[in-house]
């Protein structure tokens, strides 16, 4: 791991953005902190710069003033903290405890009138749970409000202590299939639900989160399955994600395949069959979540 | 939603192209002819009167109120007794100007050159000003350091005492201007008051006498009025009702909504009239306008005809326009008339003032779509949030109003500078967003625009040799604003001089207190409170560019002083300069992204040049104090400019609003800009201050978006800042409307501190509307 905490040194993390004014993780107008790593590999990931735990570096073509000689058109060799136009960019920069917090700590005012917050999102926020429970601890000490975006499909090393530190947790319900899920995603839908169950035990406020994906989520089985699922253990309230391309770019500027190039999004009537299934089943829904 | 009769009333606005109307001016000159060798104030009231008496009034077949400024609506009003000159050289211009365009017949330009230029050349406004302005005052213009505004138009951003004339009547101020007057027999002031407003007085029975020939199907008895006949025993009704109106407001205090809206704008007609100037505004309307509404409802006025009345009222202020010269059009596109129209805020004891009718009048824009009114809202700490969600309802619109005034900085601000609690309490809103006390102020506010960035490059390129240290380079820019600033005062000092000499406001001065208990004229000192607003520009660029030299010469060696001056000088231009001009944008700190190093240098800044502008006093025994928006002027303040070390090219705008941040240069988002503006010393600008936020409507959709645009207002109340105003349209929306104006012919945006037709912009300004960062959903 590229920055992990040795015992007693204050908690390292690969943070690859700080997003400012997000407005649909988990209420309010909040600032989501995105940690570098993800075990899982969903098809669709609109974040795949957060799939590998290692700093990387992104080349953006577009942005290239080619100042610089690049051999056989590949990136030149500068260093990306050299280059002019930001083209080339080291993602994942180790950041602590206290300076995230003191980051996050500026948007206070905003937080405070809106009822917003910090969110932690990823890549697996969970790969780091010694991290993500210090910082979630440091933020509250400072007044702020909490959530965490998470499969929460690892094992919980100490579920009490994320579910004190936490004051949402925003749950994926991605392929509702175990077998299919495992093959596609590696996410074991099981390991989620007896976490799921173990923090609600605790006193956890559970919102769930369901991406609608062309082709892999967006059947009527899979989402009904969800939404039975989602009722069974308890929760009152989904977000539906439509999916987007949004994520497309990045891709091409960090080499990676993208399995869902030229995917058409979802119409409106699509979401709107998805909305009213959760509906139906006497569940809040939101879409894009808030 | 409007109603037929008002939909008749909007499209009509619009139907034709604006015409340039020499009607006021061939008045005025008439009157001239008979006034020689008495003093300019009587000279100016009895122009005024002349003019009232004479010019032709009209009232199309709908309309509820009467009052017209020109001929056809959205005329341009020409006024060569302030300065013949532009008009000369520009005649054949007005109609394919970049901006701002008129149809002029050919018959009146030759009018205006045959008749108006020779009676005015020699003996205007701009005269006096040009004979009277110190040389070096004349070198720092031609540099374009500043320029000082009003040398060749009215004054105006003013709000006159409309409160006391609806309650009192026009009779009860005449009672007071004679009474004064039999005290002070000699006094030139008060004569050529008390004539105004007996003018005044008489032009509304004009409109009384047309009004009510038209109401028996009679012709009027008066030549120069054109009232259309009733077509129906409905329209008959309504004439009669409004002849009634007339006859009352004359001279007696109103009773209703109806009488208050009439003489408000009547009023608002005739200070036109008089001054001939960009914003005479309407100032805390919900106030003033409460016991007449309630008057109106409690005799049994249903929700729909209060409604049309008002509408009425709005679409009246969009009849105005003002005509400006082509290069002060670039400095102030799109016709801001100034119908600031302010609701909400605290009270004279600090209690919230809100009531039922300031959320109507923030309402009525969703009828109207258009951008006068320019309709502001004070916000505090106690605000209701029934009135936030219906200023975020209006906000959602995307015609960019209202915008937002905070009574946590500007209360205070007004009254660390003498202006008592109760008067501080009872801000409204001139021009764009200057901030002034109705009825008690004759700020100048918009006098002077002050090109810091001009002065960061006279210090740079004065210096070729480079400083010992980044302290001392920040010492020379300081020693430069000083060195400018005091020329700015004495180019100030001179125009006000000129007005004072030539163009008296005799009946604007009678509604401004204590004009009549001091017996003299606003421009020689009579209003209450007399200060002089010079904006500071440029506080983002001149952060950013220190900001560049800083570390990459001073503190990095990344290159040398030399080597930097060289590539400004070539703008850009040579072997790898462009490497090193992305690296000066991308990779290093902007103002406006919520990082304290480059932060605080835009706040020294400001602050100096404030505190530096506060050495100095006017005329009138007023201070000089700093306010800081671009309105458009950042496109031509920029044009003025060389390349500067944030990477700009020379000639490119500066940053939009006065506190906003360079245009694309915000990446953190709108909390982050929030930050950065709220480090800033705000409660020092009086004279008020800029703030643009552009959101994509995404952003604010539904529920959801409404309680975030709510909280994103409070806390923008929280952090001290004094203005913000929002533009919620899309990219796409707008590059249409670039591309097909015809489609888009309704399109309201935010300029600066007032709203505009999108399609009525030039090419540049409506690039940096669509370039300013939009601001989308995480």
């Amino acid at each position: 791991m590229a920055a992990s905490s040795a015992q007693g040194a204050a908690p390292v993390a690969t943070v690859t953005n700080v997003q400012r004014f997000s407005l649909h993780d988990g209420g309010g107008i909040r600032t989501v902190v995105f940690l570098k790593g993800c075990p899982f590999r969903c098809p669709w990931c609109c974040n795949p710069e957060n799939l590998s735990t290692e700093p990387e570096v992104s080349f953006k073509e577009r942005l290239c003033i080619r100042c610089s000689p690049r051999p056989g058109g590949g990136p030149c060799a500068t260093a990306p903290e050299d280059c002019p136009t930001g083209a080339k960019e080291l993602l994942g920069r180790p950041r602590t405890v206290d300076d995230l917090v003191a980051e996050v700590a500026r948007d206070r005012a905003f937080y405070e009138e809106s009822g917003g917050g910090v969110t932690v999102s990823g890549g697996e926020c969970l790969l780091r749970q010694d991290f993500l429970c210090a910082f979630l601890e440091a933020c509250r000490a400072q007044g702020l409000s909490t959530a965490v975006e998470t499969t929460l499909a690892l094992p919980l090393a100490d579920p009490a202590r994320l579910v004190a530190a936490c004051d949402v947790l925003l749950v994926d319900f991605k392929i509702a299939d175990r077998a299919k899920s495992l093959e596609v995603t590696g996410i074991d839908p099981d390991v989620r639900d007896a976490n799921l169950r173990d923090v609600q035990d605790l006193g956890a406020r559970v919102v769930a989160r369901m991406p609608i994906i062309p082709g892999f989520t967006d059947d009527a089985a899979c989402v009904d399955a969800n939404v039975r699922r989602i009722a069974e253990l308890g929760l009152r309230r989904v977000d539906v994600l439509p999916f987007h391309q949004l994520g497309e770019g990045k891709y091409d500027s960090i080499g990676r395949d993208y399995e869902m190039r030229g995917v058409p999004q979802l119409t409106d009537a699509d979401v709107a069959g998805v909305v009213a299934r959760c509906e139906a089943a006497g569940l809040a829904t939101v879409v894009h979540g808030e | 939603m409007l109603t037929p009769r008002t939909q008749r009333i909007k499209d009509s606005l619009f139907a034709r192209p604006r015409q340039i109307s020499l009607e006021r001016a061939l008045l005025y000159r008439e009157s001239y002819l008979q006034t020689e060798g008495e003093p300019p104030v009587m000279r100016r009231a009895r122009a005024f009167a002349h003019l009232l008496q004479n010019h032709l009034i009209v009232l199309d077949g709908d309309d509820l109120l009467a009052g017209n400024r020109t001929p056809t609506p959205r005329a341009g009003v020409l006024s060569p007794e302030m300065s013949p000159y532009w008009i000369m050289d520009e005649l054949d211009q007005f109609p394919v100007r970049p901006q701002d365009t008129f149809e002029m017949s050919e018959k009146d330009k030759r009018t205006y050159r045959e008749v108006l230029y020779p009676f005015w050349a020699g003996r205007s406004l701009n005269d006096w000003y040009r004979a009277h302005r110190p040389d070096d005052v004349a070198q720092a213009e031609a540099e374009r350091v500043f320029a000082v505004a009003q040398t060749d138009k009215g004054q105006g951003h003013i709000i006159a005492d409309i409160p006391e004339v609806l309650e009192r009547g026009l009779g009860g101020v005449l009672g007071e201007v004679e009474a004064r007057r039999a005290e002070a027999p000699d006094n030139d002031f008060l004569r050529a008051g008390e004539l105004c407003v007996r003018a005044t007085i008489d032009y509304v029975r004009r409109y009384e006498r047309a009004v009510r020939a038209a109401s028996e199907g009679r012709e009027p008895d008066d030549a120069a009025a054109r009232v259309a006949p009733a077509a129906t025993p409905e329209r008959r009704a309504e004439l009669a009702r409004l002849a009634g109106v007339l006859a009352h407001v004359a001279t007696e205090p109103c009773r209703d909504l109806y009488d208050a809206l009439q003489l408000t704008w009547l009023v608002c007609v005739a200070l036109q009239h008089e001054s001939n100037a960009s914003s005479i505004s309407l100032g805390r309307m919900d106030q003033y306008l409460l016991p007449y509404w309630r008057a109106s409802v409690a005799a049994g006025a249903s929700e729909a005809e209060v409604r049309e009345l008002l509408q009425c009222f709005y679409l009246k202020t969009n009849t105005v326009v003002f005509v400006r010269s082509t290069e002060s059009a670039r400095f102030f596109a799109g016709f801001p008339t100034g119908y600031n129209l302010v609701v909400g805020g605290v009270d004279a004891a600090g209690d919230d003032a809100t009531s039922e009718l300031s959320e109507l009048l923030l309402d009525l824009q969703k009828d109207t779509r258009l951008p006068q009114p320019n309709l502001s809202v004070r916000v505090h700490a106690g605000s209701p949030d029934a009135l936030l969600r219906k200023a975020a309802e209006v906000i959602r619109l995307g015609d960019g109003l209202p915008q937002c005034f905070n009574d946590e900085v500007n209360v205070e601000s007004f009254v660390r500078r003498g202006v008592s609690l109760a008067d501080a309490r009872d801000y409204a809103v001139v021009g764009c967003v200057e901030l002034s006390i109705p009825g008690r102020m004759y700020g100048l506010h918009d006098i002077c625009m002050f090109n810091m960035m001009r002065c960061l490059e006279l210090a740079m390129t004065g210096h070729p040799e480079g400083f010992s240290s980044y302290e001392d380079l920040e010492a020379e820019v300081a020693r430069t604003i000083d060195r400018y600033v005091a020329l700015m005062a004495r180019g100030c000092n001179v125009c006000d001089e000129a007005h004072r000499e030539t163009s008296p406001t005799p009946l604007l001065s009678v509604l401004v207190h204590d004009s009549l208990e001091r017996g003299a004229d606003i421009t020689s000192g009579g209003a209450r409170y007399n200060p002089s607003g010079v904006q500071g520009v440029g506080t983002a660029n001149l952060a950013d560019s220190l900001y560049v030299v800083k570390k990459a010469v001073f503190e990095d060696g990344a290159l040398s002083w030399g080597e930097l001056l060289a590539m400004l000088e070539r703008d850009w231009s040579g072997p790898g300069d462009e490497a090193w001009r992305q690296r000066f944008v991308n990779r290093y700190a902007k103002y406006g992204n919520d990082v304290d190093e480059v932060d605080q240098i835009g706040r020294r800044f400001l602050a100096h040049y404030g505190a530096e502008v506060e050495k100095y006093e006017n005329p009138r025994g007023g201070h000089f104090q700093p306010g800081s928006y671009t309105v458009s002027a950042h496109i031509p303040l920029g044009a003025a400019v060389g390349a500067t070390p944030d990477g700009r090219h020379a000639g490119e705008q500066l940053a939009d609003g006065g506190l906003s941040p360079m245009v694309g240069r915000d990446k953190n988002g709108p909390t982050a800009s929030l930050l950065s503006v709220s480090k800033l010393e705000n409660v020092r600008d009086t004279n008020g201050s800029l703030l643009n936020v552009k959101f994509s409507p995404s952003t604010l959709e539904g529920e959801a978006g409404l309680a975030r645009l709510v909280a994103y207002l409070r806390s923008f109340c929280r952090l001290g800042i004094q203005h913000i105003q929002f533009n919620v349209v899309d990219r796409a929306t707008l590059v249409d409307a670039q591309e097909h104006p015809e489609n888009h012919r309704d399109l309201v945006v935010r300029v600066a501190g007032y709203s505009a037709m999108f399609v009525e912009l030039a090419r540049a300004i409506q690039d940096d509307i669509i370039n300013r960062t939009e601001h989308t959903l995480g």
